[in-house]
């Protein structure tokens, strides 16, 4: 509240002491700088600084994991901390480091795009900040606990997951707080888009980064209760005597499946929509073009969300149901190709006949928009029953979704840190590394992920530490290309954090508007952006808007 | 609300920041709604 006072003026200015004392400081100096801010732009960056600490120890995980694989029979970890490896592995990237990321990116960049001074709870912002750090030192103290961390899939799946031994109430409390964290990260959100938008900036007239992230935060609204729900009831039957998911008692475990995926396919567009935004934003600026079908993105990501909550079952085809609701599981969800496909043809038409330049932003959208409709297709592949039913539990799935998450999800948010960190910092990265960087990951992805299609296809199962030795070669061609893709991203790190604190030699004399087909409000501020920006209510010209489904785009 | 916080906020801000609040509760009354609605639907089972 008191921030949006400090920093959220209308055209009245008659408060001009209050204005003068708090809404022109600098930052606070030191560590209390971070653990007070209310700050969008310093909670954007601790957001991003630390999701790329999860992404490293969980990328670390699936080093122990492909080593472990290199070989079939047993190298270097017991089977049971294999597991807990791929537990954790998938609990880490995906509540530490996909959504934070991009939860970053949205604090960031939102309010700048639409023309506001913060998001509209900035007190709530940074509490939801703060509880991340402490949710994953929690989960991850697990791994130094008697009987270790959670085995049992990041799915959670009762009977097995009761299993767990004291890890349980620690995994179960740091879901609860990370459903905290997204809930009130998701109403600052929503809230901020439809209240503190620039006049003149209708909802058909927004950036599809926030028209993404607006649709993303309503489906967190509407799911991570459920998933609340779903383990205080595992909770209940470990340690107060319900029966909700044991047969014992009267429960059905089956009924835990049917609630997380109610969750757990939401989430999948949780962890892809943001990212739609971002290659929709970063690809007109390249291509030099207005983006094609503005109006048809916004409807096809409406329509996504509203399929992504009947689609659920489809990742349970094998566990038993009735044919028609197989039927209809199957065609909701080959339905979902609709929608995304007119997304893919409007990213191929954006750049059709665009004066194309390919700077790593761009190379990465541009990776991006081919390695995703991979993942695409195999999830097509995956989304016929009786196909399902020889795919589940192998590496085929394996390989889907990781190829719609890395060179889908992760890719994004490289390609957004490469295309704003010059706005953020005010220091261009350098672009001779950034192409390595980006060739030696567009290359070691694949080397890593597409022979997994062939595991899967051949009968590898998922979740095993040893295997047949036919399945050797392409294990160990994998395993290759995890490492590589793994030490690759350090020279992203360096380049990164070259350009926040000025390393070698780098300097800030980059003008307000970067890249010179980039439109809209961000691009108006000066480089880097101020710690404040738009104090006052300013309306943006239909130039900045040309982006969007108005106006056509200048060269 | 009222009194400290808002002292110094001109009337638009302070129409903001109710707005921003009351946005943000039926926010978060959906969010309970949707956990209210799980349970009754895990209840009945």
């Amino acid at each position: 509240m008191a921030h949006a006072h400090d920093h959220t003026h209308g055209s009245d200015h008659g408060h001009d002491h209050a204005h003068d004392e708090h809404a022109h400081h600098g930052p606070d100096k030191g560590i209390m700088r971070w653990i007070k801010t209310t700050n969008h732009k310093d909670l954007g960056t601790l957001y991003l600084f630390f999701s790329f600490t999860m992404f490293f120890i969980g990328g670390l995980m699936s080093l122990v994991i492909r080593a472990e694989l290199f070989h079939p029979g047993l190298q270097f970890v017991q089977p049971e901390f294999f597991n807990q490896m791929t537990t954790m592995h998938a609990l880490v990237m995906i509540f530490g480091g996909i959504m934070p990321g991009f939860v970053g990116l949205a604090n960031w960049m939102v309010p700048m795009m639409i023309g506001c001074s913060d998001l509209a709870l900035p007190r709530v912002n940074n509490w939801g900040f703060w509880l991340l750090p402490f949710a994953f030192a929690m989960l991850l103290s697990t791994l130094f606990l008697p009987g270790g961390a959670p085995a049992g899939g990041w799915t959670m799946y009762p009977p097995l997951i009761l299993q767990t031994g004291a890890a349980f109430p620690l995994l179960i409390f740091a879901v609860h707080m990370m459903g905290i964290s997204s809930i009130t990260g998701a109403i600052n959100v929503v809230v901020t888009i439809l209240n503190m938008r620039a006049p003149g900036m209708t909802l058909l007239k927004m950036p599809m980064f926030v028209w993404t992230w607006l649709i993303t935060a309503y489906l967190l609204i509407a799911v991570m209760p459920v998933l609340a729900g779903a383990v205080t009831m595992l909770l209940t039957d470990k340690y107060f005597g319900t029966s909700f998911f044991s047969a014992a008692g009267g429960g059905d475990p089956v009924m835990y499946q049917h609630i997380f995926w109610f969750f757990g396919h939401p989430e999948v567009y949780i962890m892809i929509l943001p990212a739609f935004g971002i290659i929709s934003t970063i690809i007109p600026t390249f291509a030099r073009k207005k983006l094609f079908g503005y109006d048809s993105m916004v409807y096809a990501v409406a329509a996504i969300a509203f399929l992504s909550f009947i689609v659920w079952a489809h990742h349970m085809f094998t566990v038993g149901m009735p044919v028609t609701a197989e039927l209809f599981f199957m065609f909701a969800t080959m339905l979902i190709s609709v929608p995304t496909g007119v997304k893919v043809f409007n990213w191929l038409a954006t750049m059709w006949r665009g004066s194309m330049t390919y700077e790593t932003p761009m190379l990465f959208a541009i990776a991006f928009v081919f390695l995703f409709t991979i993942g695409g297709f195999s999830g097509l592949m995956l989304a016929l029953v009786p196909a399902d039913f020889q795919y589940q539990d192998t590496y085929f799935v394996v390989a889907h979704f990781h190829y719609v998450l890395v060179p889908g999800a992760v890719f994004s948010i490289i390609a957004a840190v490469y295309y704003w960190i010059p706005k953020w910092t005010g220091r261009m990265y350098n672009e001779h590394w950034g192409k390595i960087h980006f060739w030696m990951s567009a290359i070691f992805i694949n080397v890593l992920f597409f022979p997994q299609h062939f595991l899967g296809l051949a009968g590898m199962q998922r979740r095993v530490p040893d295997y047949n030795v036919a399945f050797t070669d392409f294990n160990e061609i994998s395993s290759i290309g995890a490492f590589v893709f793994f030490l690759t991203q350090f020279i992203f790190i360096i380049n990164m954090l070259a350009c926040c604190f000025g390393w070698f030699g780098r300097k800030r004399d980059l003008p307000a508007r970067v890249w010179e087909g980039a439109r809209g409000f961000e691009w108006t501020v000066p480089s880097p952006a101020p710690y404040h920006t738009f104090e006052d209510q300013v309306e943006l010209p239909d130039y900045e808007l040309s982006m969007g489904g108005n106006g056509e785009h200048a060269h | 609300m009222r009194g400290g916080r808002e002292q110094g906020m001109n009337d638009s801000d302070k129409e903001l920041a109710r707005r921003n609040i009351r946005t943000a509760l039926l926010l978060g009354l959906v969010a309970l709604g949707f956990l209210v609605a799980f349970i009754i639907v895990v209840v009945h089972k």
